[in-house]
């Protein structure tokens, strides 16, 4: 219980979320994404009924536009930004529908879990990893150190509510020492630190719960511009 | 192979487009025997969808001949005639485990962007834009399956494809949304649209036991078929709330079905205001039919949401909705749930759903098919094209 009311965000980070690529970022376009942020900056009922109307300008405009191509060909673009719990603290939870021991022995895997499987999120796992502290079932802790720097990831696993499965929360801390003053100045303002996080819990559940990782990397499309990776030359 | 590719509001082309492949190993390839357009493909075709990208392969209601399996997928086989859930779902999160299947939580590969607009993601739709996952779609000659061990059924013997190609989106649908009415001994439901979602929800509100079914639409072919089923019918450029009113005993419909969506016509003078807010995009949605069913619904009635809503429409009449004490029940269709209760339906011979057929095609003429459907011209009531013919 403690637990979460620390975990309630403070104004700073509920500025942040406002800020990042909340939910209507989205739907930023065209004359309706002004309205959206000036909706969104005043914080009133009125602006958040001109932030809706901007919103519903936006919407019809994403459809077919070059915006949404180039939103989708990023890295995965993340959800809700994580909560910033403490300065240079990123923190998410997700509730696993599998037992505490099943997800710790998923988690505990997670170190050699290759590239290939968990796509750009990997990147937070990626430079020499120390095993900081482990307590099956409840706790693991690395140190990720690279040049210049590094963070530390540590998974937290409590039980769900019964027969409500797992939660884990995953938090990445201490990013702020190390590399040069436009790297420090980068990892504050990019949200691609709390995309990463994001992405990295939410595949570590597909995981956990489907068993693979939902894809629709080389299918066919009508795009024959960027023929599909792995469907090459099958004709039937 | 051939595939109907999206390219722009009102921009649908057959083109040749590579073989599907298994991707992961829950997946299967399916050859397609029956495909359809669904009424929520016109949503797509209008532009109404946000997140479409030129080139993206359509279609949700389709059935076929399994091809191949992944190494995963041990409970169907090769040469398996098989109609599969429009939803993609992978059968073991909170979501599935409780049958709510067009909820789950690992289906969807862009499931980011779709918490960015609702807060939690839906589950993936095949061939239903990139915030539904970005997977290509059936109306094509051969189309890859996810979750394939959860999402394909056996179709029993003897039963034709025109019979049991919608029992994985629209008949699913309209038997869901007939469900969410509760419905008593007594009962009078209105159903809003007369489509195929509107026609099955009113054959599946008579399977539960209503009393009376009232339906509204306005093309004269589709009220033909509704009063064929047993509906009384009113015309939607009437006063609907006042007809509604006069027909139920001054009291109301017990339940009221929206089986029409977010591109609704409107009539007059509201009518006219809501083509403006959407011309100058100041809304998202037509939402004509929901004002009317919430207005028209008895008190403590049940409104039951069939037809697709994406925005952020304008004047919803909450007020209403909230001081007569409506129970409101929506959502994509939980398909999975009920397809195999539909197929022993259709095996029993107590429903034959192929009567709304008017348009078996081949897969070359989805240009014409999709622009005749969208203008609602008479007697195109549903489209099912053949890949493998033609
Ligand atoms: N919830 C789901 O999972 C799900 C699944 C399939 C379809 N749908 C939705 O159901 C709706 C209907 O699908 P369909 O395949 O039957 O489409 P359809 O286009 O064939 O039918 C829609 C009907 O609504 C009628 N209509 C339009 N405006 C009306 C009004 N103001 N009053 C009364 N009738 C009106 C049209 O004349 C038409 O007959 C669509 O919104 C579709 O997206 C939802
Ligand atoms: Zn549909
Ligand atoms: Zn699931």
């Amino acid at each position: 219980m403690l637990d979460k009311l620390r975990g309630l965000p403070s104004r700073a980070a509920a500025r942040n979320d406002v800020g990042g690529p909340g939910p209507l970022a989205l739907v930023m376009i065209g004359s309706g994404g002004a309205l959206v942020v000036l909706g969104v900056r005043s914080r009133s009922p009125l602006g958040v009924a001109l932030a809706l109307a901007g919103a519903g300008l936006a919407y019809r405009g994403a459809s077919g536009s070059g915006f949404v191509d180039r939103l989708l060909d990023k890295t995965p673009a993340a959800g809700t930004p994580p909560r910033r719990a403490k300065r240079d603290e990123l923190t998410r939870t997700a509730t696993v529908n599998r037992s505490r021991e099943d997800v710790y022995a998923l988690w505990q895997a997670m170190p050699g879990t290759p590239a290939e499987t968990l796509g750009p999120p990997r990147e937070l796992l990626e430079g020499n990893i120390d095993l900081l502290e482990e307590s099956p079932g409840e706790l693991l802790r690395w140190r990720v150190s690279r040049d210049g720097g590094g963070h530390e990831l540590e998974v937290a696993l409590v039980d769900g509510p019964p027969g409500r499965g797992t939660e884990v929360r995953v938090t990445v801390r201490g990013e702020r020492g190390g590399g040069s003053v436009v790297a420090r100045v980068r990892r504050r303002v990019t949200p691609l630190r709390e995309q990463q996080l994001a992405e990295l819990l939410r595949r570590s559940k597909h995981l956990a719960e489907a068993g693979e990782i939902p894809t629709t990397t080389g299918q066919p499309s009508g795009r024959k511009q960027e023929p599909p990776t792995r469907a090459e030359g099958r004709t039937r | 192979m051939r595939a109907v590719c999206w390219y722009g509001p009102k921009d649908v082309r057959v083109d040749s487009v590579p073989d599907p492949v298994i991707l992961n190993p829950r997946d299967a390839i399916l050859r397609v025997t029956s495909t359809t357009i669904c009424g929520s493909d016109l949503h797509l075709y209008n532009g109404f969808i946000p997140t479409m990208r030129g080139g993206d392969i359509l279609g949700h209601e389709f059935m076929g001949i399994v091809e191949e399996v992944g190494p995963e997928v041990r409970n169907v086989r090769p040469g398996e005639r098989v109609v599969v859930a429009a939803p993609i779902a992978c059968g073991r999160c909170f979501y599935c485990q409780r049958e709510l299947w067009s909820l789950c939580d690992n289906s969807n590969p862009n499931a980011a962007l779709a918490e960015q607009m609702w807060g939690y993601p839906p589950s993936a739709i095949f061939g239903y834009s990139h915030l539904a996952g970005g997977y290509a779609g059936g109306q094509a000659e051969y189309v890859r399956v996810p979750f394939a061990d959860v999402g394909m059924f056996p179709v029993p013997e003897g039963l034709e494809d025109d019979q049991v190609v919608y029992a994985g989106d629209v008949l699913a649908t309209a038997y869901m949304a007939a469900e969410f009415c509760e419905i008593q001994p007594g009962d009078t439901v209105a159903v809003w649209g007369c489509g195929a979602v509107g026609l099955f929800a009113m054959n599946s509100a008579f399977l539960l036991g209503a009393e009376r079914v009232i339906a509204i639409d306005r093309v004269p072919s589709r009220l033909e078929l509704a009063r064929g089923i047993g509906a009384e019918t009113v015309d939607d450029r009437d006063d609907v709330v006042e007809a509604l009113k006069e027909l139920t005993g001054g009291r109301g419909p017990d339940a009221c079905i929206d089986a029409v969506g977010m591109e609704a016509h409107g009539i007059g003078l509201q009518g006219a205001y809501d083509r403006v807010m959407l011309a100058l995009r100041l809304t998202t949605d037509r939402v004509t039919v929901l004002r009317q069913a919430i207005q028209a619904c008895r008190k403590g009635g049940k409104l039951s949401i069939a037809g697709v809503y994406g925005g952020f429409p304008d004047k919803l009449p909450i007020g209403a909705l909230m001081n007569k004490g409506l129970t409101v029940r929506t959502g994509q269709v939980h398909a999975h749930r009920y397809i195999p209760r539909l197929l022993e339906i259709i095996a029993s011979g107590r429903l034959d759903p192929s009567y709304v057929l008017t348009h078996p095609l081949p897969l070359d003429e989805a240009p014409r098919a999709y622009r005749a459907f969208n203008d609602k011209e008479d007697g195109w009531i549903k489209v099912v094209f053949k890949p493998q013919e033609g």
